[in-house]
């Protein structure tokens, strides 16, 4: 009995990704796909505890959603078109299902629909998280700080575009592919958390997905290899996790330069290293691979006590040529600021202009602690309180609030 | 499946339909467009329409039939047209938009059309 059941959710959490993608791949219609799943694994859990699992679960999973999908297109009155082709899907799904256990992985698909650009940007993550990890729209909502009837509205909202306007389930063609691609990135990074900050006082990843951007990550370097930032970007997401127990002492926020390394994982910091190597021989730099390349040099910087900072000055200098964003800017400013060139570094915050200043807490940190370096006290204990009026971390507040005690 | 491409023109593209000099240049560009749908064998029907100034809007409110000037404001862009085509999917249908005259200064909505059974 409970073994059935174990099967059934061992074929949920391992294959829903791919068993919807495959089924939506064939009709074009993920909601619809998303549904008759649902059914499919329910039948599962009635049938398989009275007649056991069956040898191959994730045919039979495939072979009653598949009938589900046809008894759906029959009372399915307004589209004739998408009834036959429902139909025909549904007969090649069968013997496809029958004659193999293996089906075409198609998630690399069902990822580049997802963040296809007639899809609303905001909405690209959740949709992943959703039709790729098979994670509920609460569960969702809840990481991006909205409400679940919001978060779910906005899902519903974005399946039917992608059936009603026909976003195509083929591989888009290779020039816009690259483009294609950075969105899916994009994506991925988003549900890693708000951005990864390797400055003191900066708040970074609240309440993100971290582990499912990390499984995402890396199923992006499976299905496509030869996508060097795809790699960059799970060696930038390996580094940050494998600091992630050293940044708390007791619930207070340490820094980087203070962090015990002993309680770093090497493990992910070794596999952060290879990714990031495999990037590399790729020879196609890109936004990722430098920010990875940064988290890199600092971990070198303290476990092989090596001076980086020219070597990270360097990097945020390519980086702000590859992708000037206001994060960039703020952890090139305290780069400077780490090597001694802090008017140079207060030259550059004064020199951005993007009205995102006002409520980006990192560039109010950075500038805080670079006003305090030039001795201009008054002006940084306002960067402070303004930093940390921004931070919603009560640690970070704690930390800040210390720092400007200290001035 | 059909799709509509609605060519929503910027206003210094209506300037042209009045100028002299330019207009044969401009409604060119227009007519090759629709050449190369023809060519293609996907053009279903199209329309070019008379400048958002000559529209009378037409509303019925609680049984009351209420007829008024077009309220388009001319500084912005305004439908000018349309076509319906046969693609195969959003991307196909994105890339004859992207031909259409009307994209370069002013956009182009691609709208599939809705099917309803037992029509043709």
């Amino acid at each position: 009995m409970s073994g059935a059941w174990a099967i059934a959710e061992q074929t949920a959490r391992e294959s829903y990704g791919r068993l919807l993608a495959w089924l939506s791949a064939r009709t074009g219609d993920v909601a619809a796909a998303e549904d008759a799943l649902a059914d499919a694994f329910r039948a599962a859990l009635e049938h398989w505890p009275e007649k056991g699992a069956p040898k191959s679960p994730e045919a039979w999973i495939i072979t009653t959603a598949r009938r589900k999908l046809i008894d759906h297109a029959r009372k399915q009155k307004t589209r004739s078109d998408a009834h036959s082709a429902v139909l025909l899907a549904a007969e090649e799904a069968e013997s496809e299902a029958n004659s193999e256990s293996q089906f075409p992985d198609e998630r690399l698909k069902l990822m580049l629909i997802c963040a296809h650009p007639a899809i609303e940007p905001s909405v690209r993550t959740p949709l992943i998280l959703q039709t790729v990890l098979g994670l509920d729209a609460a569960r969702i909502a809840s990481a991006f700080l909205i409400s679940p009837k919001a978060m779910s509205a906005r899902l519903v909202r974005a399946k039917r575009k992608i059936k009603e306007a026909n976003i195509p389930f083929t591989a888009p063609s290779l020039d816009v592919l690259p483009e294609r691609l950075s969105a899916v990135l994009d994506a991925i990074y988003a549900a890693f958390g708000t951005g990864w900050n390797d400055f003191d006082g900066a708040e970074d990843s609240a309440g993100g997905l971290t582990l499912e951007a990390i499984f995402l990550a890396k199923l992006l370097t499976t299905l496509s290899p030869d996508e060097a930032e795809a790699w960059g970007l799970l060696s930038l997401m390996l580094h940050a996790e494998a600091r992630r127990n050293a940044r708390r002492d007791d619930g207070a926020y340490v820094s980087l330069k203070d962090q015990d390394t002993r309680a770093w994982d090497k493990t992910l910091i070794a596999k952060a290293e290879e990714a990031l190597a495999k990037a590399w021989r790729l020879d196609k730099p890109g936004r990722f691979q430098i920010e990875a390349a940064i988290q890199s040099a600092h971990a070198a910087s303290r476990l092989q006590d090596r001076d980086v900072t020219e070597d990270v000055i360097l990097l945020y200098q390519r980086l702000i040529e590859l992708a000037p964003t206001l994060g960039a800017q703020t952890g090139f400013a305290a780069a400077l600021s780490n090597g001694g060139r802090d008017e140079d570094a207060l030259t550059l915050l004064d020199g951005i202009n993007d009205h995102a200043v006002s409520s980006y807490q990192p560039y109010w940190a950075v500038r805080a602690h670079i006003l305090g370096t030039l001795n201009r006290n008054e002006e940084a204990r306002g960067a402070y309180e303004r930093a940390i009026g921004l931070a919603s971390d009560i640690s970070v507040r704690a930390f800040l609030h210390h720092k400007k005690k200290a001035l | 499946m059909k799709v509509m491409l609605l060519a929503n023109e910027a206003p210094q593209d209506f300037a042209l339909r009045d100028n002299k000099e330019k207009f044969d240049g401009y409604m060119g560009e227009w007519y090759a467009f629709g050449d190369s749908l023809t060519k293609e064998g996907i053009f279903l029907d199209g329309a070019a329409l008379e400048p958002p100034a000559s529209a009378t809007v037409v509303s019925v409110r609680d049984g009351k039939r209420k007829v008024e000037d077009g309220p388009f404001p001319d500084a912005k862009e305004q439908l000018g047209g349309f076509f319906i085509i046969e693609a195969p999917n959003i991307d196909a249908a994105a890339q004859w938009a992207a031909k259409c005259p009307a994209a370069k200064k002013g956009f182009v909505d691609v709208r599939p059309v809705m099917e309803i059974e037992g029509e043709e």
